[in-house]
């Protein structure tokens, strides 16, 4: 009897356990898409800007994200680390610069 | 205690994605509003006259392009000249958000390559139109042969030639004195009108220097090397020929602005272009201004009137306006920090409907809340450290230093930071009760701010306490909660349920601000007077709480505002009493004086 409930508790302290990290992982992705979306936001705005205002962007802006132009379309793209399915695989946020 | 953590994870994620799932109206309304601002700037900067109406379409394109639509603009004005544009953008759609740019325009004027200065000759012709041209010349250097701007300067008759193309009446070849005289009609020095040329050795037949009478007894002429181009009196120049090559006809009037150039010496088209764009008012102060900044900067008339007038784009304006359209104008834009709307009134600035977003002594706008939401105070703490390496870092914009606020919030975090860890739960109490009485009084200067205005503007670390005081006050009503339900004394369970009442009224009253308070990106949110009212009223309830938990302190509090008060009285009164004291003494002193009868 002792024993069952010892095996019991084996059981329900695993299955918290994997819940728990199952749960930290898919929290951990949640804020990463989050961090991104705002990182391409915040620096999407500064790039359209900068060009707006004919300056050149600095390094400092491209090494936080990926900047391409087209036109008068700044487009930002930051991608994610971690890739799983069904889960965006970057954050991407286009402006338009008034030419 | 597995499952606990769990719950809290689970809580966190659902936070996230609720913050992560907000769409980013925020961020696209200041995005929107910047590029709209820029437009505007850049039409601006190409055509200073345009007018806010020729503005708003450029801007409201770009503004569309970007995901909005420009609910106002205003042209901004510095002493009456154009100095950019402010648009305000709002994002429609679930949580409609509001954002506003400025657009700062510097202008630099440019004269037509290999060009002397162009001058503006709308309305003038034949003499007028001549004597203008050559009046604009005031200040190059004699040069010998000098006919271009590329040989930098002129000689007399370089500068004749000129004026008369200028004016459309050129002349054959390039002259010399000695074809000028031989081409014009001789006149008597008594008929002489403005634009006629004068001569200096017309007795040998063939003079060697030429000048235009400008009238008024007075001649402009590139004398000789080492001197400029400038005007000196007909009667000392040794001039002993006078010739007409223009059709004899009415004299042109002479205005006082061209009379004042006349006798400072100055470029007369400037001159003008400064008093009819409301620079100046006074010719004669005006040109002396400018003939003192023509004598620091010799070499450049717009370093000189940037200097004069304090601004080179005010410079580059007057250069356009007094020069025409063969003066090129362009603009650098550049995005600026929406100024605080106290200071925009006080310039006469189209007023807003919000309040600044840092209330009158430097506070800034964060919004109170109860004591024990500590997670506000940490956020504003971060949040005032992300603020000063943005301002650092290579925005492109000026961010204005928040140190003061943040040391505020800092010393309100620590308040909350000893209600946490002081190791006397009684100890923990009076801090948090200090932190709900700042709170109150906060929250009530604000509404008191506020009220008129429509509501609290918040912004930087303010917008950011307001976010994690909603969170944190949502946290705190639970505990509250929690520990009222769980108390076994009865003044446990009223206190700690009047806490979770003001961290509840605490939290609505932020909510009010609407779905702007949270959208990650937006930059600013109103929270209206009644959720001021609201956080007034909580942080109240929250103190009171405290009060019926510890109701020693209210004795205490009595006792000494009682001493306080018998302190102040005694204070008060004591120089009455001690008149009367002397009186005394006196009285009785002089019933002891005996007396002889």
């Amino acid at each position: 009897m002792r024993r069952r409930q010892s095996g019991q508790s084996s059981v329900e302290m695993i299955g918290c356990a994997v819940l728990l990290a199952l749960t930290t992982v898919a929290v951990l992705e949640a804020l990463t898409i989050v961090r991104a979306r705002i990182t391409a936001e915040r620096v999407a705005d500064q790039a359209a800007v900068l060009v707006g205002e004919g300056r050149p962007l600095p390094a400092s802006l491209r090494g936080a994200a990926q900047i391409e132009r087209h036109g008068d379309h700044v487009v930002v793209t930051v991608p994610l680390p971690l890739r799983l399915p069904a889960l965006p695989a970057a954050a991407v946020v286009t402006a338009t610069v008034p030419p | 205690m597995a499952c606990a953590l769990v719950l809290l994870l689970v809580l966190a994620g659902f936070l996230i994605g609720m913050l992560g799932g907000i769409d980013s109206a925020g961020a696209n309304a200041q995005r929107a509003a910047d590029m709209a601002a820029l437009a505007a700037g850049k039409q601006l900067s190409g055509d200073p006259a345009a007018t806010a109406a020729d503005l708003r379409a450029g801007a409201d394109s770009a503004a569309r392009d970007n995901g909005g639509r420009v609910v106002s603009l205003t042209r901004l004005t510095e002493d009456g000249l154009p100095s950019g544009v402010e648009v305000s953008v709002a994002v429609d759609g679930e949580r409609p958000v509001r954002a506003s740019a400025r657009a700062q325009v510097e202008f630099t004027a440019a004269e037509p390559a290999g060009s002397f200065r162009p001058v503006d000759l709308h309305g003038l012709a034949g003499r007028a139109a001549v004597v203008a041209a050559a009046a604009a010349q005031v200040g190059w250097p004699y040069v010998w042969g000098g006919e271009s701007r590329a040989e930098g300067g002129f000689d007399c008759s370089g500068l004749v030639d000129y004026a008369f193309t200028a004016a459309g009446a050129s002349l054959p070849g390039r002259p010399t004195a000695a074809d000028l005289w031989r081409m014009g009609r001789p006149v008597a020095a008594a008929q002489l009108q403005p634009g006629d040329l004068v001569f200096v050795g017309t007795v040998g037949g063939a003079p060697h220097h030429v000048g235009i009478y400008v009238g008024d007894g007075t001649v402009l002429s590139a004398p000789h090397t080492g001197a400029r181009v400038g005007y000196s009196p007909l009667a000392y120049g040794g001039w002993d020929g006078y010739a007409s090559l223009l059709p004899a006809g009415p004299a042109p009037v002479d205005d006082p602005v061209a009379a004042a150039a006349r006798r400072s010496g100055v470029p007369g088209h400037v001159l003008a272009a400064e008093l009819r764009l409301g620079l100046a008012s006074d010719p004669e102060a005006a040109a002396a201004a400018l003939a003192r900044a023509q004598d620091a900067h010799p070499g450049s008339l717009q370093e000189a009137l940037a200097a004069q007038l304090g601004s080179a784009s005010a410079a580059a304006l007057v250069m356009r306006d007094g020069g025409g359209v063969d003066v090129g104008l362009s603009g650098a834009v550049r995005l600026v920090p929406v100024p605080n709307r106290g200071a925009d009134a006080e310039r006469g600035e189209r007023p807003l409907p919000a309040v600044p977003a840092h209330a009158p002594g430097g506070r800034p706008a964060g919004p109170a809340t109860g004591g024990s939401s500590w997670s506000d105070d940490l956020g504003t703490a971060l949040d005032a450290g992300g603020h000063t390496a943005e301002q650092l870092g290579e925005r492109g914009r000026a961010v204005p230093l928040q140190a003061a606020a943040a040391l505020q919030h800092l010393s309100r975090f620590g308040l909350t930071a000893l209600g946490g860890l002081l190791p006397d739960p009684d100890w923990r109490d009076a801090a948090n009760l200090v932190g709900s009485v700042w709170d109150t009084y906060s929250a009530v200067r604000d509404l008191s701010a506020a009220a008129a205005a429509g509501g609290l503007e918040l912004s930087g670390v303010g917008l950011w306490a307001a976010r994690f005081s909603v969170l944190g006050g949502a946290l705190s009503t639970g505990l509250f909660a929690a520990q009222a339900y769980s108390a076994r004394r009865r003044r446990d369970r009223v206190g700690y349920g009047l806490m979770a009442v003001g961290s509840a009224a605490t939290t609505a009253g932020l909510m009010t601000a609407g779905g702007s308070l949270m959208a990650m990106g937006a930059t600013t949110s109103v929270v209206p007077p009644v959720g001021l009212t609201l956080i007034a009223v909580g942080a109240g309830i929250c103190v009171t709480g405290y009060l019926v938990r510890h109701p020693e302190w209210c004795r205490g509090a009595a006792r000494i505002g009682a001493t306080a008060l018998d302190v102040a009285w005694r204070a008060q009164t004591a120089p009455v009493r001690a008149v009367a004291s002397v009186a005394d003494r006196a009285r009785s002193l002089a019933g002891s004086i005996p007396t002889p009868w």
